[in-house]
């Protein structure tokens, strides 16, 4: 993305909520707005970077 | 998956630490075509690469993600390119003596550059790095002052400089 575009907070969620579901394997439904990401089935520090890493490559942004 | 013979490994100045055969210290990599717009390259690296006992130095990580990135630059839009950022992500380090695997492919472009990213993973899938590079076309002044390119080496090679990214 550009700096251009502007950040949609339900598309930013809905982005993010696919990139953690592909890494745990889980479906996107179970996945809440506000859930603490470490307490996912399966979630682990290896999982959460990758998933900090495809943010930081979506949002051209550095964590 | 295909082989790629890069075209520029006979060119008599050229020593690239990332892909030269020449080159007896470098990296020797060499690269497949995937589909998709992507490249492959699949190492192991030696303990002459190691920080760490059996671990492989972040740095070569760095030069084994670089040359993928450019190669397909290269091989792709027939240009030279000069990396002017390189971001390399190291979610988990690399062994001595353990095959990897990386790819690289082209993610969007303009104002003058093109990103890339290129993820390497290990025999099980597991992605262990994940890099993204940005890089700058390079101009045939640049050519001639950092490669000391002139005269027939010039001609033969001057369709890879020059080249203008999102630009009139």
């Amino acid at each position: 993305m550009t700096t251009s575009e502007t950040l949609d907070r339900t598309e930013v969620l809905t982005t993010i909520r696919g990139f953690v579901a592909t890494e745990l394997g889980l479906p996107g439904a179970e996945i809440g707005d506000d859930v603490p990401l470490k307490e996912l089935a399966g979630a682990d520090s290896i999982k959460m970077l990758r998933v900090v890493a495809q943010i930081e490559r979506r949002y051209d942004a550095e964590f | 998956m295909t082989a790629i013979t890069l075209p520029w490994l006979d060119e008599p100045k050229f020593q690239c630490f990332g892909c030269s055969p020449r080159n007896h210290i470098g990296l020797a990599l060499t690269m497949h075509r995937v589909g998709d717009g992507r490249i492959r390259s699949e190492i192991t690296f030696s303990e002459n690469y190691a920080s760490y006992p059996g671990v492989v130095h972040g740095g070569i990580v760095g030069v084994l993600v670089d040359e993928i990135m450019g190669d397909l630059l290269a091989l792709d839009r027939g240009m030279l390119a000069f990396s002017t950022t390189l971001r390399t992500k190291f979610l988990m380090p690399l062994r001595v003596g353990v095959p990897y695997t990386a790819e690289a492919r082209i993610s969007k472009e303009g104002a003058g550059v093109v990103m890339t990213e290129a993820d390497v993973s290990s025999a099980d899938g597991e992605v262990h790095v994940m890099a993204n590079g940005t890089y700058q076309p390079i101009r045939s002044d640049q050519a001639k002052e950092f490669m000391g390119l002139d005269g027939a080496d010039y001609d033969r090679l001057h369709h890879y400089f020059d080249h203008r990214i999102g630009q009139s």
